[in-house]
């Protein structure tokens, strides 16, 4: 039976016009190297893409583990979907539709290091929610809530960075939508918010099956919920396959991490 | 979920962000409307305490008061200006705030057009000029009204008489030409996060070439010390109509611009 893929890329590029600062800090570190006269020679320090001519698939209503190094182009992919970065070059489907606000109805994105709105409190950011993402569904967002022990009257300014983190994941998982987009769900959270929040990512797809992308350096906290993974390095794909076969061949994702990246 | 509501939500959670006042809900009861009206019962009733002190000790006081009072409410360069300013600034930071407070991925993704998002962001900056606007209307009446209670014995006190009009009449031009100084705050915010260069760094150029310009067209007779006598309905009109033809321009420039050169 052929494979449904809800997001395809091909021969997509994109080359940020400012410099990140991990590229600054590679460039600083280089200069300073120079100046104590370890390295003569000059280094090229133009720009490099964050995504060069990536062709790749996403399979639908799987759980999907987008993986590599840091500067693999992991983020840059997800905003693109979600319309938040553009392309220099390629093509971009999802659902058959080019990315846009206007399809982010049928998207719910976590973004990295994203934040939510300070001065409410658990309870009101669930009821402002349901005003503004549409297929919000109050009535699991407070049941989720309740299961993984954040306080309806405790404003949002106050919680923990795990508890905020476990906010931000409900006000994607109580949406009724195809495709849900986690950049980065379990960075700097503890163990206990961890497990709690791949439960709830089993629990969601249990309930209401649909395709999840998940971009992560936390490998061994979340392999178990891959179907299916995706390698990036330096903007390329570097493999791409069911996870259980590949742990069936390696023994987990986490070593066909390090085979690949160490 | 009506379009309408998703903007009036829009609307009350952009003016919660502009809020500079951190009431935390989490350890306390007091609702935050009675802590606001304390504090202004507060300010007033020393402000009133000392002003009438000082009334009562010197006429030199009291003619000093009526002077500045004099001074920054009749309709002039400096008053317009900072009139102006005010809805500018209170626009322009609305947006960069998303970006400051980490809350900008979940903004830009919502799933409905850049004209109710910028929209809501606009009116909610208008509201807080407004706000800004009633507080200093009170403020200047409350000062205006103590100070003709105390009845002091000055050479200026005649001036008095017609302030609350002139309070009036500078608070209307304001108001008139807000749309346009909150559309150009709202575009403010949208270039100084967009990936286009030099267009950021002229804007406030633009902004002073605005008021000079306007100082020296013939609707300068708006702006006229004495206009507030017999108020020119006319100019006022075009005044306004100028304000809001331009601020549809830059509105929707601002909405093209953050639909095609914001990235995150």
């Amino acid at each position: 039976m052929e494979m449904e893929y809800a997001v395809e890329l091909k021969n997509v590029t994109k080359s940020y016009k400012k410099k990140t600062s991990l590229d600054l800090k590679a460039e600083f570190d280089y200069k300073k190297e120079k100046i104590h006269g370890r390295l003569p020679m000059s280094k090229d320090f133009k720009k490099k893409p964050a995504l060069d001519h990536l062709t790749v698939a996403f399979p639908t209503g799987q759980v999907t583990g987008l993986l590599g190094p840091n500067g693999a182009g992991k983020s840059t992919l997800l905003k693109m979907l979600v319309g938040l970065v553009h392309q220099d070059e390629g093509t971009i489907s999802v659902f058959g539709q080019s990315p846009s606000w206007r399809n982010n109805g049928e998207i719910a994105y976590l973004p990295d290091r994203g934040r939510w709105y300070a001065l409410q409190t658990v309870a009101e950011a669930l009821a402002y929610a349901e005003v503004i993402f549409p297929a919000f569904d109050l009535d699991l967002a407070r049941k989720m809530a309740d299961s993984m022990d954040l306080d309806p009257a405790a404003q949002v300014s106050t919680l923990s960075k795990g508890l905020e983190a476990r906010l931000n994941l409900i006000l994607c998982l109580a949406r009724r939508v195809r495709l849900i987009l986690l950049d980065e769900p379990f960075s700097g959270i503890d163990l206990v918010s961890r497990d709690k929040i791949t439960q709830n990512i089993i629990d969601s797809m249990l309930d209401l099956p649909k395709t999840i992308i998940i971009c992560t350096h936390e490998i061994h906290e979340a392999e178990s919920i891959f179907e299916h993974v995706v390698f990036l390095d330096k903007g390329q794909m570097v493999l791409a396959g069911n996870a259980e076969q590949l742990r069936a061949e390696k023994g987990s994702i986490e070593s066909v991490y390090r085979e690949l990246f160490q | 979920m009506s379009t309408s509501r998703v903007f009036w939500t829009l609307v009350r959670n952009d003016s919660r962000l502009g809020s500079t006042f951190r009431f935390d809900k989490a350890r306390g009861n007091v609702s935050a409307l009675a802590a606001y009206l304390l504090a202004f019962g507060i300010v007033f009733a020393l402000g009133g305490l000392l002003l009438g002190f000082g009334m009562h000790i010197s006429d030199l006081f009291a003619e000093r008061v009526i002077a500045i009072l004099d001074f920054l409410i009749t309709p002039n360069a400096f008053t317009i200006t900072f009139l102006f300013y005010i809805p500018f600034a209170f626009t322009s930071e609305m947006l960069p705030r998303e970006w400051k407070n980490g809350t900008v991925g979940w903004w830009l993704t919502l799933p409905y057009s850049r004209k109710l998002l910028l929209g809501a962001k606009s009116m909610a900056g208008f509201f807080r000029f407004i706000k800004f606007l009633l507080i200093l209307f009170i403020s200047s009446e409350y000062l205006i009204i103590l100070i003709i209670y105390l009845q002091p014995d000055v050479e200026n006190f005649a001036l008095l008489h017609d302030l609350p009009q002139r309070v009036l009449y500078s608070c209307t031009i304001a108001l008139l030409l807000s749309p346009f100084f909150v559309s150009m705050g709202t575009t403010g915010g949208v270039l100084s996060k967009a990936q286009m260069k030099g267009l950021p760094v002229i804007f406030p150029a633009l902004f002073l070439a605005v008021i000079v310009g306007i100082f020296s067209s013939p609707l300068r007779a708006v702006f006229s010390s004495v206009a507030y006598l017999s108020p020119p309905w006319l100019s006022l009109l075009l005044v306004f109509g100028v304000s809001m033809g331009l601020s549809t321009l830059l509105f929707f420039f601002a909405i093209n611009v953050l639909e095609h050169k914001v990235e995150l």
